[in-house]
């Protein structure tokens, strides 16, 4: 909602009051301030007259004029098509600077000597108004010629423009807003009015209005003829200013109407209701779609009350005989109502379903004293009316339960003081600390005694209200939710100190992209029905897809090194959520620097293994070939901890690293929920020194590791604590076999091993792996 | 043996030479002791004590040339390592939190030392909880405020995080005091909206009378003091279905400390919070009575984007190494 200062004060006397104290007020009674702009036409532009208008001789869309500009005249070229002689316009003088930055300078056009210019409304910085040059009338003040522009205040505005939280429809007009402003400044609302001569024809002659019991929307009717239609400068002017500039000066004149008190009202050709010897008939029904309707006597819907009306019954230049209409209906029964998107709704909807002004004679008779004032119109005498009884809201306020809302005790004068200046009636029935507040019509938002509070500490100044600590008995408030905090965060650390960079993705996916990867995402009964784009058209699967178009990112910004990480939600083909944690590394181990050379290497699948237990701790990896084409079968794993398979680790499918101009890419995605974040329990830990020996086993391709490993911790005494490869070597003349070298870790609980008892273990050990796999000393 | 040649002595090798010449069997003073037995009785004593003396003497003169030699060649062994410390590469290999995540840790790390909940919800919702209950009914113009992404079984994602107040209060009673952190969704696309955002919501339930708008109040200030330091608070009438009085909150802005600049839009006030006393409305739908509460919500993105100076809001979607690199 856009407001004026000047528009403004056409209802309440805002003389000693700054722009900036009025945004700051409209900002402290919750008529939340967007911007605050000042229009300043700049010095030389002055009032000018058109004295004559000849063609130019040498060009023909110019036109010569000579301009009065009061104590001199002036002869200017100038090519707007709606120049004619006798129009007062805006002259820039030479040496004028327009907000554009041009300097207005002597020039010769075609031949032809111009000393000035003549200007459009954009030219001096002012909203567009139509084509061509702007064209004064006296509605900004009256036209002295010569005089400064700048001068003229109803031009040389302050712009508001407010953001209104859907419940005010009642500050959706310049009104509205001044009635509201008027409570916190104090100051009464001038009135409005207005006089109806009686010597007129009476509306009955043209116009009969019937309605049956089922309406419930009130509607005010009037009928004129026009002899000239005719809007305003100024209309124009700040119907532009708001952004609501229309193409026909009635519709202006309604729209600046409209705007101005918050009444809806509307045009209708008298033909368009016709029935008979020039007579109108207007049926007023409720439709079968919960609308109040207008109808014609032949029973079509000519429009439906607050919403829209049928583009044949508006008003064309041929109209002579013109019904205008008031309207107002519960903003309740219009938006429960008006949900049939076929419906062709029109701006009325905003301020209907939000509240329009129900008092329709107000805005009926603005809009009749504007038409009375800039066209030549023959009214008819009365009105013709549909209106509802609608019962007072009426809400009793208990002082003390206010006091316990805002927590801090109002003073019941001030209460009812601001009560009744926001247009409340405060009645009092028996007990002194209960009041009857009568809620004004305008104020549909209000119907508890929360909102009488929010009034009253709106009108207060929420800043005005005394901070207090709240009063509470602790609790015990660790949860689950607390406990998965904190293990979220331990684990998320833990990758930031491994060099993973955290990431945030949206939890969509594209759909088709998922499938090519063979991910499994939400059944089609389950999908999003209106997705925001193409490429958000499902919910993510996997963390994976997302990271790895992050990695393509980061490669063609020129990143060598990418390690990323996330914490989120995936959800299954059911649409079940769970929460893992993903990583994805990408190209070389570190940064360039002296310690390798400047020639850092390629992640590879232990390095990137060994990273991902950095921040999960020991696992074991399992052989496995997933199911989808997004990773590698030659380099993946099942990482099992504690027993229990909790995700993969995996090398991206070459095809999809080929795909995304990726460097060699590994990732890994893991069930958070199944990560640890149990208590550590110390065990017991022998004091007698180990041993360590390294042993090359030549070992044929077809064993997998993990089986031999298997196989010699069931065989090895206890003595052997740990094993692990340290290398492996291969050679054609190996045959089918590598040399692997392992790493044998002994100790005892009860003393320092000798010698000769390890090379008893490891004899024992060789012997088996002899007989169970063949398996040598290189 | 003489003085001069330990003393020039350069090696720890030589000087073992010496001392061997000097203290060895064959040495010096095996010799000169030797020699006592030539020396005439009186003159023995005399004879024995300079012995003693020069003796002393020398094994001094060569242990202190023995510590300088040492040391000496500690030093020249740590000299073979001597590095030029200023080539170490000072970027960090260490990773960063998002500064959303990071930011959103500290939010719900101030609410859990207030003695606050930590609550969640499940994203996919249902128009109960994420509307009707928070007096959001069908048709309501309010719903316009949040574009609503749906699913084919009229299952939605949710708008805000407030439906999990909903679900706090239908499995417990009341006192409350909780906090719910997440990722909540809107369909709106553009420099600034992103279909998800964060968001961290706050409730307050007690018996009628005890909790206030001004307690509301209070630990806004409190917290707004945390995150940004100390700035001016300031309290704006507003309007949320579910909240009522509703108000929202405006910091004075942390880069032109009021003056008025681009960030603020030349108003001077940043806009960070929503919030009010819970709408009787809510508690009916929960069956709640007697009560009393207050509830607020914040947008985790704006926090973070304040609080790093982040210019653009969709760059934090994008794992863009550029941004996330800064923060390690």
């Amino acid at each position: 909602m856009i407001l004026t200062r000047a528009w403004l004060s056409e209802w309440i006397n805002l003389q000693d009051i700054t722009s900036e104290d009025i945004c700051s007020t409209l900002n402290t009674i919750g008529l939340e301030v967007d911007s605050l702009k000042k229009i300043r036409v700049p010095k030389n532009i002055v009032v000018g007259k058109i004295l004559t208008c000849e063609k130019h001789p040498n060009a023909d869309k110019l036109n010569v004029c000579e301009v009065d500009l009061g104590s001199e005249t002036k002869q200017i070229v100038c090519g707007a098509k709606n120049v004619i002689k006798g129009q007062h316009v805006v002259v820039s003088k030479v040496g004028a600077i327009l907000p554009s930055g041009m300097e207005i300078k002597k020039a010769k056009l075609r031949g032809v000597d111009s000393n000035g210019m003549i200007c459009s409304s954009s030219e001096l910085g002012l909203p567009i108004m139509g084509d061509g040059i702007m064209i004064l009338d006296d509605s900004i003040g009256t036209l002295v010629l010569g005089r400064e522009f700048s001068e003229y205040e109803l031009i040389n505005d302050d712009i508001v423009e407010i953001e209104l939280t859907p419940n005010r429809g009642d500050c959706l007009s310049i009104y509205g807003v001044a009635r509201d402003l008027s409570v916190p400044y104090d100051l009464d609302l001038k009135e409005f009015n207005s006089k109806d001569d009686d010597k007129q024809l009476g509306i009955g002659r043209v116009l009969n209005v019937s309605a049956n019991d089922k309406v419930d929307s009130s509607l005010l009717y009037r009928v004129y003829d026009k002899k000239e239609m005719k809007s305003s400068l100024l209309i124009d002017f700040r119907l532009a200013i708001v952004e609501a500039y229309k193409p026909t000066s009635l519709q202006r004149v309604i729209e600046y109407a409209v705007y101005t008190t918050g009444t809806l009202l509307r045009a209708y050709s008298h033909t368009s209701f016709e029935s008979q010897n020039n007579k109108a008939t207007i049926n007023i029904k409720k439709h079968n779609n919960g609308l109040n309707a207008v109808y014609n006597q032949n029973d079509e819907v000519i429009s439906f009350v607050g919403v829209l009306q049928n583009e044949e019954s508006k008003v064309k230049e041929e109209d002579m005989m013109v019904i205008l209409e008031a309207n107002y209906t519960h903003p309740e029964i219009i938006s429960v109502n008006s949900t049939d998107k076929k419906l062709n709704f029109d701006s009325h909807l905003y301020r209907s379903s939000r509240g329009s002004e129900p008092n329709l004679d107000f805005g009926m008779s603005y809009l009749i004293e504007l038409l009375k004032k800039y066209s030549d119109i023959t009214l008819y005498a009365k009105d013709q009316q549909v209106s509802q009884d609608n019962d007072d809201v009426i809400i009793s306020i208990n002082l003390d339960i206010l006091t316990d809302i805002i927590g801090e005790k109002i003073k019941q004068d001030k209460i009812i003081q601001i009560l009744k200046r926001l247009g409340f009636k405060v009645v009092f029935k028996g007990e002194q600390s209960v009041m009857h507040v009568i809620v004004p019509p305008y104020r549909h938002d209000i119907v508890n005694i929360q909102d009488i509070c929010e009034e009253i500490i709106r009108i207060i100044g929420i800043d005005n209200i005394t901070s207090k600590p709240t009063i509470f008995t602790e609790q015990y408030q660790m949860n689950d939710s607390y406990h998965n905090f904190q293990k979220c965060k331990m684990y998320r650390h833990r990758a930031v100190g491994v060099g993973y960079f955290e990431t945030v993705h949206f939890v969509f996916d594209h759909q088709k992209r998922a499938k090519k990867y063979g991910l499994k995402t939400v059944y089609k009964t389950r999908n999003l029905t209106n997705p925001i784009t193409n490429e958000l058209d499902t919910l993510r699967s996997s963390l994976i897809p997302n990271l790895l178009e992050s990695v393509s990112k980061n490669i063609k910004f020129g990143k060598k090194s990418i390690k990323l990480f996330e914490v989120g939600t995936v959800f299954n083909q059911n649409r079940e959520e769970r929460k893992d944690i993903a990583f994805v590394f990408s190209g070389e181990v570190e940064s360039h620097k002296v310690s390798n050379h400047g020639k850092p290497k390629e992640v590879d699948f232990f390095k990137f293994a060994e990273s991902i237990s950095k921040v999960v701790g020991s696992f074991e990896l399992e052989t496995y070939t997933n199911k989808n084409n997004l990773t590698s079968p030659y380099e993946c794993a099942r990482v099992i901890l504690n027993g229990s398979d909790i995700g993969y680790i995996s090398r991206v499918h070459l095809g999809v690293e080929k795909e995304l101009n990726l460097y060699r890419t590994y990732i890994c995605e893991l069930s958070m929920n199944a990560l640890s974040y149990e208590r550590k329990e110390a065990k017991f830990y022998s004091k007698f020194p180990e041993s360590v020996r390294d042993l090359s086993l030549m070992v044929s391709k077809n064993i997998i590791f993990s089986e031999l490993k298997k196989y010699l911790y069931s065989i090895a005494p206890k003595e052997l604590v740990k094993l692990y490869p340290i290398d492996i070597y291969e050679d054609e003349s190996f045959d089918k076999c590598i040399s692997l070298t392992l790493k044998f870790h002994f100790q005892s609980d009860e003393k320092t091993l000798e010698d000769k008892e390890i090379i008893d273990i490891i004899g024992k050990i060789l012997k088996s792996l002899k007989k169970k796999f063949g398996i040598t000393v290189r | 043996m003489d003085e001069k040649s330990i003393k020039s002595c350069n090696s720890l090798s030589e000087l073992e030479k010496l001392r061997v010449s000097i203290f060895g069997k064959k040495g010096y003073f095996v010799g000169q002791f030797a020699k006592m037995k030539t020396v005439a009785d009186k003159e023995k004593k005399n004879f024995a004590q300079k012995l003693n003396k020069d003796k002393e003497y020398f094994l001094n003169l060569l242990n202190s040339k023995k510590m300088q030699l040492e040391s000496q060649a500690i030093a020249i062994e740590m000299k073979k390592d001597r590095v030029d410390v200023t080539l170490f590469n000072s970027t960090s290999e260490a990773g960063a939190l998002h500064p959303v995540m990071d930011t959103m840790d500290k939010i719900i790390e101030y609410f859990v030392s207030m003695n606050f909940s930590i609550e969640e919800g499940p994203l996919v919702e249902d128009d109960f909880h994420n509307f009707e209950a928070l007096n959001l009914p069908k048709h309501h113009p309010a719903r316009d405020m949040q574009d609503t992404f749906y699913f084919e079984d009229n299952m939605l994602l949710r708008t805000h995080t407030s439906p999990v107040q909903i679900r706090t209060m239908l499995k417990t009673d009341p006192p409350i005091r909780m906090i719910c952190p997440g990722a909540v969704f809107r369909r709106d696309y553009d420099l600034t909206h992103t279909p998800m955002f964060h968001q961290v919501e706050g409730l307050v339930v007690g018996k009628s009378g005890e909790i206030s708008f001004a307690n509301l109040k209070y630990i806004l200030k409190d917290f707004l003091k945390y995150m940004f330091g100390e700035v001016e608070v300031r309290f704006r009438p507003s309007f949320f279905p579910f909240t009522e009085p509703s108000t929202e909150v405006d910091i004075s802005c942390i880069f032109c400390k009021g003056k008025g600049c681009r960030v603020c839009s030349h108003t001077g006030w940043l806009e960070v919070l929503g919030s009010g006393c819970v709408h009787e409305n809510v508690f009916k739908a929960v069956n709640y009575k007697d009560v009393s509460g207050y509830a607020f919500g914040l947008g985790v993105e704006r926090f973070a984007m304040l609080l790093h100076k982040i210019p653009d809001l969709r760059s934090l979607f994008e794992g863009d190494l550029r941004l996330l690199e800064q923060f390690r």
